[in-house]
Parts: structure tokens; C-alpha cells; sequence
């Protein structure tokens, strides 16, 4: 199996007012460079193939401070779920893993590993939390809603 | 929702059968005074200016490009020197392209990105440094799509950066909250607009007929329906709603995502 990995992209942890332009520009320049790695492995390709897209935690729910990290997640995780449409037909699958904050490697990898066997085949443009929970109670950064006592 | 005394600023506001072109009438419908900003169509800008002075209110034309971070700044300097003040900042300035993923082209590609995403950057944040500094509070509100909740094929960048708009806004909620500024995202579904006019699937009768069937209201959007679910969100009744999305698309994504 055939498999290509993009992301996580990582920037600065600006706030949005503060964001200097070249930071956001480098921002797309990521996003243009990931788009068309994908572009050309899809080109390259036919059928047998399986791409796993790394977004960002603060994509699925915002984070105080990460709005370039999110807006690139963002960006990307809708490419790979209209990539998985248009590149069904030709057997290749595209999926969006969303990470811990940082990042955990191994369970990224892990998880694209698991996306690419054949007991995944008919699983596309799926967004996977591959993030030893969480998502669930985002333990770092932002104001998680916990109920005491 | 009333409006009054209030100044906005609306991107990619001066085309006849625009988006922009139906929220800088609905806000100034509602009492405000407008910038009307566009990329071109000066002529139609222009007009559209005077009309909005017909009806009572102060309104200017302001050609800039919201790629151009210079001109951004200097077209929210020019709503405060020459309407008074800022309150209301409406990003909508956007375009779009229809390519499979494997044709879109770097061209196409930097065009939608710069304009929708970069833009949108470039006016938020440069309103939102003159929101804060004014200390009044203030409302921000894009112009996002119903992509973002709903995969479109053939428009993976576009959609992409109606998604990025998504998250943008949402940090820009967080952020700006204590600054007593909302920000807030509509998503037009069809809306009779030029943009649509290159739309693959609007092309013949039977196209139209055949997208009219995916549309539970039973027919396209106006701008001015956009104009009035903006002018919400720039009210005073508005002022705890933030980072929320407000889908105005007669039903069309209902039960499809």
C-alpha cells in the first residue's frame, strides 16, 4: 500500500491580533506546498493508495492562541474530505487525523498505519480523533467546562 | 434590529447581484453608514454609494484590494477619518474556482486563497486593532459558505478556505470577547449572485431545475436575505453571540452532512 502523510503543520502560538504578516504568509505557503504534494501523489496514482491528512486540535475546538495552527487544520481537513470524494473511484483514500496538543507522534503514526490496511478500505474522508482522548477534555490550553465536586 | 449611528465597512460590496452589494444595503437599511469597498467595479461602487446617501445615510466608495495589507489598513483608516468611527466590519469579499484537485492549478490556488483566506485576514484583523483601540465593543462578521459544513466536489480549495474561515473566526471570538467584539460567520447556500453565474452546476435550465430539488425553500437566495441575517449579528440584540456560525441557506445543507 501506497500511503502519503501530510501535516502536523505547526506555527507560532501568536495571538490573532499580534499575527505578523510574513507568519501568516508563511502559513499558506504550507498550505499551498501540502495541497499540491497531495496533488501529485493523487496524479501519480491508481488505485491502492491511502493518505492520512494531520490537522490540529485547536481545528476541531478552538485554542486560545492557535489560530494559525487551526486555520491550516482547517484548511486541509476539507481538501482531504473533497480529495476522498473526487479520488474514491480511483481506490485511494484520504483521511484527517486530528492530533493531541502537542502532537503524539506515535499514536499519529499508528493510526495512519491502521487507515492504510486493508480493514480500512472503505474508509474515507473520515476525521479521526488520534488523540489518547483529547479532544474530549482538551487537558492543555483553553477553559475546559469541568464540573467540580 | 436597528441599526442607528452605527458605521460599517463591507468588502466586496459594489457588484450588482452580490453578496456584499445586499448586506451594505441591509445595514444601511437598518441605519448605518457604509463603506463600500470592492476590488473594481468602481462605476457600480459608486452608485451603489449614492444610492445608500439617497436613503439618509453617509456612505463612501473605497477601491482597495483586500490582498494588499497596506491598502487594507489605509481603507479602515479612511472609515474612521471619513464616517467618524468604526462599529460593524463585514469580510465578504471572496471569489471562487472549480477544479478537480488533480487539475487545480498554483494560479487558481493562490487567487482563492489570497483573496478568501488572506483577505479575510487582512480586513479582520486590521478592523479588529481599531476596534480595540476605540474601546467600544464592535462586531465582525464573514462571509463563510455552507462548506463549511459540507464537502463540495470540484471545490476542495474553495472550500478549504471557507473552512479556514471557520477556525479564524472562532479564535477571533475568543480573543476579542473581552474587547466586548463579536465575531460571527454566515453561510449562503445558492444565492442568486454573479459568482454562481460560473457555477458547473447552475449552467442550463435543467442544471438549475435539477439544483432547485436539493433546496428545500424551493428557490435561490437574495443578497439582501445575507444583508439581513448580518445586520442580526451586528446588532446590539447580538451582543453575547459569538463564534457562531449562521447558515442562510433555505434548508439546503439540512440532512446532507
Amino acid at each position: 500500500m501506497d500511503t502519503l502523510r501530510i501535516g502536523p503543520l505547526r506555527f507560532p502560538e501568536t495571538p490573532f491580533l499580534e499575527i505578523a504578516e510574513g507568519e501568516w504568509q508563511a502559513m499558506t505557503d504550507a498550505l499551498e506546498q501540502a495541497t499540491f504534494e497531495l496533488q501529485s501523489f493523487a496524479r501519480d496514482r491508481e488505485g491502492g493508495a491511502s493518505v492520512a491528512v494531520v490537522s490540529s486540535a485547536a481545528t476541531a475546538r478552538a485554542i486560545d492562541g492557535c489560530a494559525l495552527d487551526a486555520v491550516a487544520g482547517a484548511f486541509l481537513t476539507t481538501v482531504a474530505q473533497v480529495a476522498a470524494v473526487e479520488l474514491k473511484a480511483r481506490g485511494i483514500t484520504v483521511n484527517v487525523l486530528v492530533p493531541a496538543r502537542p502532537p503524539d507522534e506515535e499514536t499519529l503514526s499508528s493510526v495512519a498505519e491502521l487507515l492504510a490496511s486493508e480493514a480500512a478500505r472503505g474508509v474515507t474522508g473520515a476525521v479521526i480523533a488520534a488523540d489518547g482522548g483529547f479532544s474530549v477534555t482538551k487537558e492543555v490550553g483553553g477553559k475546559p467546562p469541568v464540573t467540580q465536586g | 434590529v436597528s441599526l442607528e449611528g452605527k458605521v460599517a465597512l463591507v468588502t466586496g460590496a459594489a457588484r450588482e447581484r452580490g453578496i456584499g452589494r445586499g448586506i451594505a444595503l441591509a445595514l444601511a437599511e437598518k441605519g448605518c453608514d457604509i463603506l463600500v469597498n470592492d476590488v473594481g467595479a468602481e462605476d457600480e461602487g459608486e452608485e451603489l454609494a449614492e444610492q445608500i446617501r439617497q436613503g439618509g445615510r453617509g456612505a463612501l466608495f473605497h477601491q482597495a484590494d483586500v490582498t494588499d495589507r497596506a491598502a487594507v489598513d489605509e481603507m479602515v483608516a479612511t472609515a474612521v477619518r471619513e464616517l467618524g468611527r468604526l462599529d460593524v466590519v463585514c469580510s465578504n469579499a471572496g471569489v471562487a474556482d472549480w477544479q478537480e484537485l488533480v487539475d487545480v492549478t498554483q494560479e487558481s490556488f493562490r487567487r482563492q486563497v489570497d483573496v478568501n483566506l488572506t483577505g479575510a485576514f487582512n480586513v479582520c484583523q486590521s478592523s479588529a486593532r481599531v476596534l480595540v483601540a476605540q474601546g467600544e465593543g464592535g462586531r465582525i462578521v464573514v462571509t463563510s459558505s455552507v462548506h463549511v459544513q459540507m464537502a463540495f466536489p470540484a471545490m476542495s480549495v474553495y472550500g478549504g478556505t471557507k473552512q479556514g474561515l471557520r477556525a479564524l473566526v472562532e479564535h477571533m471570538a475568543i480573543e476579542l470577547a473581552p474587547h466586548r467584539i463579536t465575531a460571527n460567520h454566515i453561510g449562503p447556500g445558492w444565492v442568486r449572485s454573479y459568482i454562481n453565474d460560473a457555477s458547473p452546476a447552475l449552467q442550463t435550465d435543467e442544471d438549475v431545475a435539477t439544483t432547485l430539488t436539493l433546496i428545500p425553500a424551493g428557490h435561490p437566495a437574495e443578497p439582501e436575505d445575507m444583508g439581513n441575517a448580518v445586520a442580526y449579528l451586528a446588532s446590539d440584540e447580538a451582543a453575547y453571540v459569538t463564534g457562531e456560525f449562521l447558515r442562510v441557506d433555505g434548508g439546503f445543507v439540512v440532512g446532507k452532512y
